[in-house]
């Protein structure tokens, strides 16, 4: 019966996008014409991913260039640029889309649109082994002045540490995720914090005993990102929507994300809306 | 985009921050350069081949390698050795360290302007080495010198929004947080760029008047 659903929200999916590739979006018209969207990310797997040869993978990504190819857009540009910048990157039009796992955030609606939901997942904290300050909250780090922590300037963690008493003088940003493991390794902060996937990755990559992985951290809600998109661009992102729906239908959505440690499930009830009630 | 200044006035407090952060970086690395710079200076006119070439080797070696490889260097590597340096003490010692190598180069051309009838002055005074250096050769070199060392003072003042990339919340890490948290950097960085020029223009007048005042020694590298 599943399977039957499935079937028949793909054809009608598949319909709705043959009525409007007849009228697409300015965007997409440009995009399938130039042959690729520039998108940005932040190189954080799972999230994204830049491999060596410069070739850009991880969750955020493969999902876009699989909506991407529905649409029509042969290929997948990437650039990296902070969390923090990427918004006026869009503002800007330097970037087509942000997909790099970049929260959908009542406050960065009034300045972007985003799609559904791709990616959702807990917060973490990296701290010493042993948790010697016993840090499993943002109020805990609030109720110690002394202690210092790292996440990225403009994230998501910024601000759950800000709304919960943190200090702005706690905070010490960095510039790239290793680099703020790099400075717990090295006692300069006392606790890093970041999505609890991108947290255990790096902690796994890091291969060090003396690091602690602490995941979900408690009383903040669970992130969902989506690609974000310029505020002009509500024809394309609906476009995005439709063959988005579609590829999770047909479980290629979920093939994708979960070799990367996502639920396709977790996003499933989720929606933009939630975040952004005036659909924005 | 339009300007607003709702976001001008919110972000002031943290420029200010921000502004007496870059002022203190500047002052302190200027105080390292010039004082290494002055050894480095007189360690290389050493009558010791090894001291000369060792000396010119290190300036070399600093003076080629960009400045934000050393402050990633100096921050992230050394602690690794054992040395661990706060993220300002690090961002003053490189700039400071770097700059030497340059107004090393500015010290020792106002040396070797003052004429060798100086230091045999100094010698039939029956002065000793230290003496000859503070009463005699010193007083001379240095008033020609001030001009370029003004230059590289104002030329450091623009170089401290590297230390940003080490946690430092200058002047331009300061704008930096507020666009990242604001999405906004019209007002910010245009802010940024203002200060800058506050600082350095006034700076530049007053080494145009320096160099008026006391004829500038050329620097030959």
């Amino acid at each position: 019966m599943k399977k039957i659903i499935s079937i028949f929200t793909c054809f009608f999916l598949v319909l709705g996008l043959a009525q409007t590739s007849s009228a697409e979006s300015d965007t997409l018209k440009r995009l399938k014409k130039q042959g690729y969207a520039t998108v940005a990310v932040a190189n954080e797997p799972p999230y994204s991913d830049i491999k060596s040869d410069g070739y850009v993978t991880g969750a955020a990504p493969d999902v876009a260039r699989a909506v991407l190819a529905v649409l029509g857009v042969p290929e997948l540009k990437a650039e990296v640029i902070m969390y923090g910048a990427m918004i006026p990157a869009l503002q800007a039009r330097r970037v087509d889309m942000a997909t790099s796992g970049l929260y959908i955030k009542p406050g960065r609606c009034e300045s972007i649109i985003y799609s559904e939901p791709d990616l959702c997942g807990a917060e973490a904290f990296a701290v010493p082994a042993g948790n010697p300050n016993n840090l499993l909250t943002y109020e805990d780090i609030a109720a110690n002045p002394a202690l210092k922590m790292t996440t990225c300037a403009g994230c998501a963690e910024e601000k759950y540490a800000l709304e919960r008493g943190v200090s702005a003088d706690q905070i010490v940003y960095f510039d790239a995720p290793p680099s703020g493991i790099k400075m717990l390794q090295q006692g300069r902060v006392d606790v890093f914090a970041l999505s609890g996937l991108g947290t255990a990755d790096l902690l796994n990559k890091t291969n060090d005993p003396n690091l602690e992985l602490i995941m979900p951290v408690t009383g903040v809600p669970m992130g969902c990102a989506g690609a974000a998109f310029n505020k002009d661009d509500l024809e394309f992102r609906s476009e995005y929507n439709m063959a988005l729906a579609m590829l999770k239908a047909t479980g290629e959505f979920e093939a994708i994300i979960a070799p990367y440690g996502f639920s396709a499930a977790a996003t499933a009830s989720k929606s933009y809306l939630t975040q952004c009630p005036d659909g924005m | 985009m339009e300007w607003n200044w709702d976001h001008a006035y919110a972000v002031l407090p943290q420029l200010l921050k921000g502004l007496v952060i870059t002022i203190e970086a500047t002052i302190v690395a200027s105080l390292i350069a010039y004082i290494l710079g002055l050894a480095i200076a007189i360690f290389k006119m050493s009558k010791s081949k090894f001291v000369r070439v060792s000396l010119y080797w290190m300036t070399e070696f600093v003076r080629r390698t960009p400045i934000l490889v050393q402050l990633y260097v100096v921050f992230y590597v050394l602690p690794d050795f054992g040395i661990f340096l706060e993220a300002f003490t690090c961002g003053v010692i490189v700039l400071g360290i770097h700059f030497s190598t340059y107004t090393s180069e500015v010290f020792r051309a106002g040396i070797d302007n003052v004429s060798k009838g100086q230091w045999e002055a100094a010698k039939s005074l029956n002065y000793n080495p230290y003496q000859a250096w503070k009463h005699v050769i010193l007083p001379q070199a240095i008033p020609p010198m001030i001009p370029p060392l003004a230059n590289y003072l104002i030329t450091m003042f623009k170089e401290t929004p590297l230390l940003a990339f080490i946690t430092v919340v200058e002047l331009f890490r300061a704008a930096d947080q507020y666009s990242n948290s604001y999405y906004t950097y019209l007002e910010p960085m245009t802010l940024v760029g203002v200060f800058f020029l506050i600082v350095s223009i006034p700076s530049a007048m007053l080494a145009m008047k320096l160099e008026k005042k006391f004829k500038p020694i050329k620097v030959t590298r």
